[in-house]
């Protein structure tokens, strides 16, 4: 891959592993993911007593002919899924303490997540929003995708104010069928408006994970001596002395995952805390070892 | 409360101390570092818990923090409770001790035990008053100081040792200097409580009447420190003692005939019987010379011809006989001379081709080859003309005399300057044919002083006081220490009066120059001296002829001519140095009641040879440093501040720490269990 936000050595970390949702959603394509659709598919999964209503050219008339009665042939059908990839391009992703921001960041993971879904034939499509959705790439499963999503990318200007929840309330009116929509975005907005998207999302019977990104400084906050804050959604500026108020702050850090993770929780979303000091493949390896361990429960 | 530190400069100090914390808190506030930010909103709800007591807590580590340098900064001026007896808990009290022990020769009197042993068995009374680590001084006053120990701190073996040095020098006891260099020695030592004892014989001729410089030196010492006089004393006073043993007169040439004199004084209370006194020249004891009673408080001239046959330094030491006084080294006094067995005179004729009656030369030659025979004499006199006089031949002679030379040229001013400098003597003649312009020019680092011109009798107001009708100055009354001064004023007036002066040579005396004789009337110098170097200049403001005075035919004439001739080649006053300084021979001492007296005003304690020296020595001592008490306090001040601080910052314990990192953790990703 010679596109910026598909690392090589990140997708063959995490190459091996699959990208396994957990529902079987449905597809346009014929996938390797079960589908709750019976008889569409060729290959046979079961038998099952007919019952009015059932289409009658689904009855197998060879059993029929041996045991006199009405069976029904139940067939596994393969599909794809449709997953979206919402990124937060807001002006607070801008902030960074290391080498990376965490818009760049979270842009290598929407990529590499992306490359990961078309390569195994399912369809992603990418949303990029700060108060609004800036730019949206409609989901395919052709490889040519990946090029529009790094393209895309490239040209984000980020702009202060995320607004997450009308993004998501935007999109759960958009996606006519159910599909996976991944979020990354730091989420320092309002925390009640986006669990009441991420609400709607989940009645729209969409499978949401929730990727939270923080700079490892805003984890932490390992700052000392006097410094001045500058907001970078146009929220003023604050000067203190971080080590002063770190353990205040720290307890509200806490407050604030605990909230959105509680939310996801009882939404049955997924939620991934992003340290952005960690490597993108151990992130994303981790979270799908998580969803495959999940599977197996 | 005084302190024992300069207080303006550590006042200051501390006051820059304490701005430092302020300093640096601005500085901090002002120097802050910038950063954006994505989670304002998180720290804007902390900031809004924490920011009234940050302030709070910034405000009260600023005050600790002032707190402790300012109690740094009052401990380092040491500061001394006055009236604290003893340190405690409060502080401790450190005795700094100058202790001045009296080592003039008059503390060598004793029969038995010294004057010196007393203040020996006193200072060690005062030493026991002292604590280990307490800084003490020790010091020998004579003429000058001598330091056995210098601000030590105290122990008892060192001072001991110290004391064992003590000795007496043979020297008077400079009240003066000592109490300049005690003042300093004083100022030196670090301690709550300072002290100063004068240990001495306290002769009534030191302390009865002290000299203001003196009053001034002791009022300053009982500034800085407790004054103590510490007076020692040992039976009886009597003492007889040769005050003075000098040249008086006479030739120091072999075969001349020189007079010494010794004065022999009683310093006792009662009448000396009387005894004997000899005089050893180079260690050969001669014929002791026997004296009278001496009744108290008075003297005793006894002279001596010594034997000088023998050229070169002769020393000459005039001794008591058996004395039964019990100050032995003030009996005996010496002098020295240096006697020539050839003296080389070069006699420069200003006038060779005088017309009329003999010239300068003819007098100078007859006075200066007084009773000297052909090949034996002992004074050669060379006569030359002053435009033919070899400058380079003028090193090779004892003395140069000059009558009325006309001029001095550059080269032979040369000559003259380098010969007085390197020892020799010059005898100048005044004279009309003088060129005056030439002379302070080329001779004005050798003329006593500026030659003005020549004044006649009778041209001015110099009569003033003559008697009608004089037609001539006389000689004024000799009243000059100088050996020549002192011959003339052995002449009788009336012979004196003999010698007349028609005209003289006015000059205007330098500074440094010292008038023998002067001109009675106008009081004009006559004879003047000035000691260049190792040499001196003789002028005489007549000439050697008749031409202005008669002095020349006259008996004084030959009698100046020969002692100048023993003053310029032989200076027997030089051999006076290291004799006693006999005021010191004086052994009476002030009484206590007087010291006190004298002292009271100082507030100065004087310690009576019966009292108990250790005991008022503790209960005069008061002051209390509480310098470590502010120490302790700073320390206490700053591990608080510490302490607040580190609460303050509120950096989280290792614990509590892993606590929210691992509760980070297990958030890090949830996968919802759907139904």
């Amino acid at each position: 891959m010679q596109e910026k936000y598909l690392d090589t050595d990140t997708l063959d970390a995490i190459g091996p592993l699959d990208v396994v949702t957990r529902q079987v959603v449905e597809g346009i394509r014929i996938g390797m993911h079960r589908s709750p659709i019976r008889g569409i598919s060729t290959e046979f999964s079961a038998y099952r007593q007919y019952v009015p209503g059932d289409e009658i050219r689904h009855i197998d008339w060879k059993l029929y002919a041996r045991t006199q009665r009405y069976f029904v042939k139940l067939f596994d059908a393969e599909t794809n899924f449709v997953a979206n990839l919402l990124m937060d391009a807001s002006a607070s992703m801008t902030f960074g303490s290391g080498n990376i921001t965490k818009l760049e960041y979270a842009k290598y993971m929407v990529a590499s997540l992306a490359y990961l879904i078309v390569d195994q034939r399912d369809s992603a499509g990418v949303g990029m929003f700060d108060g609004s959705l800036q730019r949206y790439i409609e989901p395919k499963s052709t490889p040519g995708i990946l090029a529009d999503i790094s393209r895309e990318m490239e040209k984000v200007e980020p702009k202060p104010r995320t607004n997450v929840a009308d993004v998501l309330h935007e999109f759960a009116g958009r996606m006519t069928r159910r599909g996976m929509v991944m979020v990354f975005s730091d989420l320092l907005d309002n925390t009640d408006e986006f669990i009441k998207g991420i609400n709607h999302l989940r009645f729209r019977g969409h499978n949401v994970t929730v990727f939270h990104i923080l700079d490892p400084q805003e984890i932490e906050f390992p700052l000392n001596g006097v410094w001045r804050f500058e907001g970078l959604e146009n929220d003023g500026e604050l000067v203190t002395q971080p080590a002063r108020v770190r353990q205040a702050y720290l307890r509200e850090l806490e407050q604030f995952i605990g909230k959105v993770r509680g939310a996801c929780i009882k939404s049955e979303a997924d939620y991934v805390l992003v340290n952005t000091a960690e490597p993108i493949e151990s992130v994303v390896s981790n979270y799908l070892l998580q969803r495959m361990a999940a599977r197996i429960r | 409360m005084t302190f024992l530190n300069s207080p303006l400069l550590w006042t200051i100090a501390g006051a820059i101390g304490v701005a430092v914390p302020v300093i640096i808190h601005l500085l901090h506030q002002r120097h802050r570092r910038h950063t954006d930010w994505a989670a304002m909103e998180l720290l804007r709800r902390a900031l809004v818990v924490r920011s009234g007591q940050v302030k709070l807590e910034d405000i009260l580590l600023l005050l600790l923090r002032c707190l402790v340098l300012a109690l740094v900064a009052f401990a380092l001026v040491r500061p001394t409770l006055e009236d604290q007896a003893e340190g405690g808990l409060l502080g401790e009290q450190r005795v700094g001790m100058v202790i001045a022990i009296d080592a003039s020769f008059s503390m060598d009197h004793g029969k038995y035990d010294t004057r010196m042993e007393e203040a020996r068995q006193r200072v060690s009374k005062i030493l026991e008053t002292a604590k280990e680590g307490d800084p003490i001084t020790i010091v020998l006053m004579a003429e000058s100081p001598r330091t056995l120990l210098r601000g030590a701190n105290f122990n008892l073996d060192r001072c001991n040792d110290a004391l064992e040095k003590a000795e007496v020098f043979p020297e008077r006891f400079n009240l003066e200097r000592a109490t300049v260099e005690l003042a300093t020695l004083v100022d030196e030592l670090k301690g709550s409580v300072k002290e100063c004892y004068l240990v001495t014989d306290a002769q009534a001729v030191d302390w009865a009447n002290f000299s203001k410089e003196a009053a001034n030196g002791l009022e300053t010492l009982a500034r800085k420190s407790k004054l103590f006089l510490v007076p020692v004393e040992t039976e009886g006073r009597e003492n007889l003692a040769i005050t003075d043993f000098s040249y008086a007169s006479g030739s120091l040439g072999p075969g001349g005939l020189s007079r010494f004199t010794a004065e022999v004084r009683n310093f006792g209370l009662q009448t000396h019987d009387g005894g004997s006194i000899s005089l050893s020249v180079n260690d050969r004891n001669g014929t002791p010379r026997s004296f009278g009673p001496i009744k108290p408080g008075e003297s005793r001239l006894i002279d001596f011809y010594p034997d000088l046959d023998l050229s070169g330094d002769a020393n000459l030491t005039a001794s008591l006989g058996r004395n039964d006084d019990a100050l032995a080294i003030d009996n005996r006094r010496m002098a020295s001379v240096r006697v020539s067995d050839r003296i080389r005179i070069l006699c420069i004729d200003g006038e060779p081709f005088a017309g009329d009656g003999p010239g300068e030369t003819f007098w100078l030659r007859k006075a200066l080859e007084l009773n000297q025979l052909g090949d034996d004499a002992s004074i050669e006199v060379v006569v030359t003309d002053w435009q033919e006089t070899d400058p380079s031949a003028i090193g090779e002679y004892d003395l140069v005399f000059a009558a009325n030379v006309e001029e001095v040229d550059s080269s032979i001013a040369r000559s003259l300057d380098s010969f007085v400098r390197k020892g020799g003597g010059l005898v100048l003649f005044a004279g009309d044919r003088m060129d005056l312009p030439s002379y302070n020019e080329n001779l004005g680092g050798l003329l006593p002083g500026e030659l003005i011109g020549i004044s006649a009798f009778g041209e001015g107001s110099e009569t003033v006081g003559d008697s009608p009708g004089e037609t001539s100055w006389t000689l004024a009354e000799p009243t000059s220490s100088h050996v020549l001064s002192q011959l003339t004023r052995t002449m009788p007036q009336e012979g004196r009066d003999a010698v007349r002066f028609r005209k003289s040579m006015e000059i205007r005396p330098d500074d440094n120059a010292t008038i023998v004789l002067s001109l009675s009337g106008n009081g004009s110098p006559l004879v003047l001296e000035k000691q260049v170097d190792s040499g001196s200049v003789l002028f005489f403001a007549t000439t050697a002829d008749r031409d202005w005075s008669n002095l020349v035919v006259h008996p004084l004439f030959p009698m100046l001519m020969q002692q100048s001739i023993t003053h310029l080649t032989n200076r027997p006053e030089a051999g006076r140095a290291g004799n006693l300084n006999p005021s010191e021979s004086d052994l009476g001492q002030a009484s206590a009641e007087s010291l006190e007296e004298a002292l009271s005003p100082l507030n100065a304690v004087v310690i009576p040879i019966a009292a108990n020296l250790g005991g008022i020595v503790k209960e005069t001592r008061k002051g209390t440093e509480i310098s470590r008490t502010l120490l302790i306090l700073a320390l206490l001040v700053f591990l608080l501040q510490g302490y607040l601080a580190r609460l303050f910052t509120n950096r989280m314990t290792s614990k509590g720490e892993s606590s929210l990192q691992e509760s980070l953790r297990k958030h890090t990703v949830v996968a919802a269990r759907r139904t």
